[in-house]
């Protein structure tokens, strides 16, 4: 198996702020589901802003697909992002003034990559958003919805079809359970590795919750 | 190209999102450049209207006194000559080789505030306003008899009169008249076409009908009963006048209108004027023109005013869309992305209001049309956006580029420093 992403050495500090992460080394492979678990205020959200290329470490190198995200301009980091990451929120993952559909199309307007991965298929975006909602188990009437019409439990397992349009390496989720209920959550998480088992997407799942560490192959603390 | 696109959709769906506030945004921005676009379309009609009061004529020859003075009482029957010109002196210039036309003018009565004017036919030959256009009557005919008085369109409208209609005038210009000639009753004869100039406010009639109701006059005082006489008697008379207030001149070409100027006010029977109308009212519009200056400051002001208004609503929506916008970050939006979209957003409001305050421009003028034509004989001409609409949009929509900087500045600022991080 070939490496999907290499941290070595990283530190990070918010200005004026005393230094919050300091990671000597982490690596996840590609098509790996890794719990990345961590008190609150540990740094968990910092850290994915920094996987993603949003933030720039003071120190360290990072290597995604190969590729140290350091040596990316600020827009090639933008478009790199765009490209081969999907990513997952607590809450609120979802824009208020786009439906559903034209949520989950949002990666595939930002990146050129991702849509023609999608066309690469020989269907439209919009049916690859439609055939992952559908696996998501949403109800196609809820298609064209604005997002505020839909549960939390839905709108998480829109943003993951979002996640996943356009087949991105890596998927970075970030507590995207803490709003649901035991029972959903366990489902919520089923759905989320099978769907990426499918598509051989590395995960980093970074939660506070010890409980859920059961759902993957390893579990690292931070 | 795509992203500009992806923006655009994204700026269109937000601003829809926040329709309230954005509506608002848009009226106040839209009532401002009706307001801008609506003075300036006034103000042009109002200038081009006031400019061509007189059209045609070269001279206005009076009384020595101040340029203005005598535009405003020949040409606006404003305030009063301070001096006559004498009929000898008059049938002197007249007689110029230069000159090939003149309408003595005779003023100092009124009829119910509206002044009243004695002439000759050739005011209805030479006389001419606007785009060189001649006066029409609109019903019945020129003044012919001693006691005919044609009426101006305004006088006929305001005071309800029609053809045959007998009237009385009074001695002097005050509304609150001292004297009135009821011995020498005028009858309508005519009815001028509107003009939209002053002559829709004056009453026309020959001066041998002016000499007559002040013939038994004694200096300046009105006859004692057993001294007056009637009407058929001062027929009778020799009724040729015995000075004039103005009188209007036509040359035979232009070039001669500064020697006839000169020789008009060098002549040595009493000390005369000669004015260039053109030039006079070019004056006269530049005092006016202050005021005109001040609406346009003050509706610029407004437009300011309505961008604000604009600026407080994105800056106020950006705190909660912090979170909006790392969502964006995550699928790929660059800092930039994030500029160019509170950009698009605020040029997307101008426009909008750009476009609704046009249509309100024209919706107002239809509206307005009629009344302007009726109470100030302003006559609007509707015509595409003109050049100087098209820079007044423009530069509204640059302003909004402008002041939409500040907000898209402080999204592009959190953007680089939030990170992922959503706070609530
Ligand atoms: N945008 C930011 N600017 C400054 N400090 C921040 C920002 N985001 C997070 N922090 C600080 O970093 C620390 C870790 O935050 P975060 O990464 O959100 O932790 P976690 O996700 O593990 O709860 C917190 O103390 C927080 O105050
Ligand atoms: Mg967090």
């Amino acid at each position: 198996m070939s490496e999907c992403l290499a941290i070595e050495n990283l530190q990070f500090a918010w200005t004026d702020q005393a230094p919050l992460l300091n990671l000597p080394s982490l690596h996840v492979e590609q098509g790996e589901k890794v719990f990345l678990q961590g008190a609150s205020g540990s740094g968990k959200t910092t850290l994915l802003g920094l996987m993603g290329g949003v933030l720039q470490p003071q120190q360290g190198t990072i290597r995604i697909l190969g590729h140290d995200l350091q040596q990316f301009s600020q827009s090639g980091r933008d478009i790199f992002r765009a490209a081969h990451i999907g990513f997952i929120f607590q809450l609120f993952n979802l824009l208020p003034y786009l439906s559903v559909l034209d949520n989950v199309l949002l990666p595939c307007r930002f990146s050129l990559r991702r849509r023609e991965r999608v066309e690469s298929q020989g269907i439209t975006p919009t049916q690859e958003a439609k055939r992952l909602l559908e696996h998501l188990q949403l109800n196609p009437n809820t298609y064209q919805r604005p997002v505020t019409d839909i549960s939390v439990g839905q709108q998480q397992r829109v943003a993951v079809a979002r996640a996943l349009i356009g087949q991105p390496e890596l998927l970075m989720a970030d507590e995207p359970t803490s709003a649901l209920d035991a029972d959903t959550r366990d489902a919520f998480i089923a759905l989320l590795l099978q769907e990426c088992q499918i598509t051989q997407t590395a995960v980093v799942f970074v939660s506070h919750d010890t409980h859920l560490a059961k759902h993957f192959e390893r579990c690292i603390r931070l | 190209m795509q992203k500009l696109s992806t923006l655009l959709y994204l700026a269109w769906k937000s601003v829809l999102n926040r329709r309230l506030a954005a509506l608002l945004t848009v009226l106040s921005i839209a009532c401002s450049v009706t307001l801008l676009l609506g003075v300036e379309r006034i103000s042009q009609t109002a200038r081009s209207s006031f400019i061509s009061t007189v059209a045609g004529t070269d001279l206005i020859v009076g009384a020595r006194s101040g340029q203005i003075q005598l535009l405003l009482y020949s040409v606006f029957r404003l305030g009063d000559a301070t001096n006559n010109i004498d009929w000898q002196s008059y049938q002197k210039i007249a007689k110029h080789p230069e000159i090939t036309w003149t309408i003595p003018i005779s003023l100092g009565d009124s009829h119910r505030g509206y002044r009243v004017m004695g002439t000759t036919q050739d005011y209805f030959e030479h006389f001419r306003y606007g785009s060189e256009q001649h006066l029409q009557l609109a019903q019945g005919q020129r003044f012919s008899g001693l006691f005919d008085v044609v009426l101006g369109a305004e006088v006929a409208q305001k005071l309800g009169y029609g053809l045959g209609q007998q009237i009385v005038i009074a001695h002097g210009s005050s509304t609150v008249n001292t004297f009135v000639h009821d011995d020498k009753p005028f009858q309508v004869v005519g009815i001028l076409q509107r003009t939209g100039t002053p002559v829709d406010r004056t009453l026309h009639m020959s001066l041998q009908g002016i000499e007559a109701i002040h013939v038994d006059w004694q200096n300046g005082a009105p006859p004692r009963a057993e001294d007056s006489l009637s009407s058929t008697q001062v027929s009778q008379m020799d009724l040729t006048p015995k000075t004039i207030t103005a009188f209007l001149v036509g040359l035979k070409s232009k070039l001669g209108i500064f020697s006839v100027q000169r020789e008009v006010n060098n002549y040595r029977g009493e000390p005369l004027l000669a004015i260039l109308p053109g030039v006079a009212l070019q004056q006269l519009w530049q005092l006016i023109g202050i005021a005109d200056l001040a609406l346009r400051v003050i509706s610029s002001f407004v437009v300011l005013v309505g961008l604000l208004g604009m600026l407080t609503v994105i800056l106020t929506s950006l705190n909660e869309r912090r979170r909006e916008m790392a969502i964006l970050r995550s699928v790929g939006a660059s800092p930039w992305h994030i500029f160019g979209l509170l950009q698009l957003e605020a040029l997307l409001l101008a426009l909008f209001g750009c476009v609704l305050g046009v249509i309100f421009l024209y919706v107002l003028l239809w509206l307005a049309a009629p009344l302007l034509a009726q109470h100030l004989g302003l006559w609007l001409v509707f015509t595409g956006l003109s050049h100087y609409d098209w820079i007044v949009l423009m530069g509204i929509a640059l302003a909004a580029l402008l002041i939409g900087i500040l907000p898209a500045w402080r999204a592009y600022h959190h953007a680089l420093s939030d990170g992922l991080t959503i706070r609530l």
